[in-house]
């Protein structure tokens, strides 16, 4: 550990020389920057990682049938079991894609799950995110730079090696490709995770292309190459949905590519993840989890979700609405730690504002029970700090099989009042050690 | 009581420099179903390029296509013949999308008072009646003020358009009033552009109304594609390289 230590510059140094960037937008301006690294590892026993995999597994399988169901039978909205209105008014909910089965029945290959652990030792989830989660890369390409800053610290502590995330990626797009090449699809240079795309296009063996380089003709896939016009097989998007196909979503769209949703509804080409999932990883949704591991799986969920509340329903909202100041409210619409607001920061002015929102919009919003999290060391130049910090799990599922990366994404939050750790709101990153004992 | 029509519906797109790489998605061809039988249609496309047919998630039948060589104009010809009967439709399920605001149907504060305001009779016949009255009472029809990307709330705030934004305007009540209704595009007797209207699900059966004529849909409304909006089941959507100003000529006509 003091090794680790020792190499923090050293590290941060190396991630500055490989362009490990993350860019953020502030104020309409496009700004790139490195993503800190903070040395002290998260450290996971086997014991508690075998938990933490059996229930990402069965959340992770759970979600992908809620999806195959929602945009065919509709089996869990017939049986009650989840109202209607949280699906047909989720933004994420595409109905362009009803009836259409994509390769293998899965929609969300690669899963991003954010957890975080209480004080009370359990692991909470926070959410999930089926569209297009980022963040395997920082952990990886950390990772491989401790080894070769300090091979020995691997040598002597039984820490798993993540270093297989590329591959795991390439065994998934393998199991659904449909015969072509594989591409990872990138908005381009000036989106947060550019260099994520890159990164892992290489290390899946992948063709990295955007816009320009792919075209649709009879209804497949093609990458115009030097050696000429290659079928794609499988194409791992980092775009949105609704920027995807200009002839079916947002016609101004000038990242995507024209009739990829025809190739797509021939079954001609895998889209990782799919189309749609959006209705799957919505903040309202996330509250039917539990209960769609009971009703598709028919078992009791391994990990819980933190307590929360849906105004939507009679008795929450009168919960909600006495208990405010003490809850975390969440505006369904927003992502990436924005339209995140604890009660507790709000004037009795803004919370009166809130409270009538609620009640005009119940929908929009869920409150959850503040988690009193476990902090976790980080260095703050030669002083150690306590800080909020999260899990994001990377469950990768292919045609037959569910894996989760041993390893994922700790981020902490560098203000030591704040709960939000995303990295869009300013946070950094650590490396998470799972141990083989 | 049926009608035959026999239909032609001519489109086509100049452009005043060539472009290419264009790709795109046609719903140009009537689809046959209980109470619309397409007997026979002809698709002619110039430059003459082959196309994949589709249906999409609606339902709508498509023809997806590209044209890579620099062309100057795309031209789609459709003729052909159709017997309606409206006796002939049948009972459906519902289709819950319907009953929910979409893009260009998203009640505006302005709709949603216009809304409150209105009383409406119990019986959804009724009710589906009442609506279009309402959107005839606010509604000046006038080309060329709203666009093809125009919503509801804008069009009324406007209090004026053409078919479309009658369509969209009608939705947004309908659906705030609890009844499922949905968007439906196609030609009508008469010669002139193609024309857009509603269906609502009343009795389980999607009746036609027409809130830019103002009355309910008979034999000479021949169906193109459906959707919840215009967003839905444009009759042609494309894409290409080029930085051309395009120029669009449409003759349509339907005779018995």
């Amino acid at each position: 550990m003091d090794s680790m230590i020792r190499h923090k510059e050293q590290i941060n140094q190396q991630l500055a020389r490989y362009g490990v960037k993350f860019g953020i937008y502030k104020n309409g301006a496009f700004h790139e920057r490195f993503f800190p690294y903070d040395p002290i590892p998260r450290i996971i026993t086997a014991q508690e990682w075998r938990v933490l995999e059996r229930g990402l597994r069965q959340r992770v399988d759970a979600l992908n049938h809620f999806l195959r169901d929602i945009y065919g039978p509709k089996r869990i909205l017939s049986d009650g079991v989840v109202p209607e209105d949280f699906v047909y008014r989720s933004p994420g909910y595409l109905p362009q894609c009803e009836g259409i089965t994509p390769v293998g029945g899965i929609y969300s290959h690669i899963s991003g799950i954010d957890l975080v652990k209480g004080k009370d030792g359990a692991w909470y989830i926070l959410e999930d995110n089926l569209r297009i989660p980022s963040g395997a890369s920082y952990p990886l390409i950390a990772r491989d730079l401790c080894r070769r800053c300090s091979p020995d610290t691997f040598r002597h502590n039984g820490v798993l090696d993540n270093r297989n995330y590329g591959q795991l990626l390439r065994k998934t797009m393998d199991s659904v490709n449909t015969g072509g090449i594989h591409v990872v699809f990138t908005p381009g240079r000036y989106n947060a995770a550019y260099f994520e795309h890159s990164y892992l296009a290489e290390q899946a063996g992948a063709v990295l292309a955007e816009a320009g380089d792919l075209y649709v003709r009879d209804c497949t896939l093609y990458y115009r190459s030097i050696q000429g016009d290659q079928r794609v097989g499988a194409i791992y998007r980092r775009v949105s949905d609704e920027y995807m196909d200009p002839l079916t979503f947002e016609p101004e769209s000038l990242i995507g590519i024209p009739n990829l949703m025809a190739a797509y509804r021939s079954g001609n080409v895998a889209v990782l993840n799919a189309f749609g999932n959006g209705v799957a990883d919505d903040k309202g949704i996330y509250y039917f989890v539990p209960k769609m591991i009971r009703y598709y799986l028919g078992e009791e969920p391994i990990l819980h979700n933190a307590p929360t509340y849906l105004p939507f329903y009679q008795e929450d909202m009168h919960y909600v609405l006495e208990h405010m100041d003490t809850l975390v409210i969440k505006d369904v619409a927003e992502a990436g730690g924005y339209g995140v607001i604890f009660g507790s920061n709000l004037t009795s002015q803004a919370l009166d504002e809130l409270k009538r929102s609620i009640l005009t919009q119940p929908r929009r919003f869920i409150a959850q029970e503040v988690i009193d999290f476990q902090d976790l060391p980080i260095l703050d130049g030669e002083v150690q700090v306590e800080r909020k910090a999260d899990l994001r799990a990377f469950v990768l599922t292919g045609a037959d099989e569910i894996t989760v990366w041993p390893s994922g994404l700790t981020r902490f939050s560098r203000n030591p009042d704040s709960f939000i750790v995303n990295s869009s709101q300013g946070g950094g990153f650590k490396d998470t050690w799972i141990l083989s004992h | 009581m049926s009608r035959q029509l026999h239909f032609f519906y001519d489109i086509n797109l100049e452009f005043d420099t060539p472009v290419t790489e264009h790709a795109f998605t046609l719903r140009c061809i009537p689809p046959s179903f209980p109470g619309q039988e397409v007997l026979d249609v002809t698709l002619e496309l110039e430059p003459g390029v082959p196309y994949t047919r589709q249906r999409d998630s609606f339902g709508n039948l498509m023809q997806i296509g590209r044209i890579a060589q620099p062309h100057s104009h795309f031209r789609y010809t459709v003729h052909g013949s159709a017997r309606l009967d409206l006796e002939g439709r049948r009972q459906e399920a519902d289709t819950p999308i319907y009953r929910y605001p979409s893009a260009y149907t998203t009640p505006s504060p302005a709709i949603l008072a216009c809304h409150q305001g209105l009383v409406l009779p119990e019986n959804p016949a009724e009710k589906a009646w009442a609506l279009a009255q309402a959107v005839a009472a606010r509604m000046t029809y006038l080309p060329g003020v709203t666009g093809p990307s125009t919503t509801a709330a804008q069009a009324f705030d406007a209090g004026q358009g053409v078919c479309q934004d009658y369509a969209h305007l009608y939705l947004t009540l309908a659906r705030l009033s609890g009844l499922s209704a949905r968007y439906v595009n196609g030609l009508t007797e008469g010669e002139g552009a193609s024309h857009a209207w509603c269906e609502v699900w009343l009795a389980g059966i999607w009746t036609g109304i027409d809130p830019t004529r103002n009355q309910w849909v008979d034999d000479s409304y021949l169906r193109f594609g459906v959707g919840r909006d215009f967003g839905d089941c444009p009759i042609e959507r494309g894409v290409f390289l080029g930085q051309a100003i395009q120029r669009q000529t449409v003759f349509m006509k339907v005779c018995q």
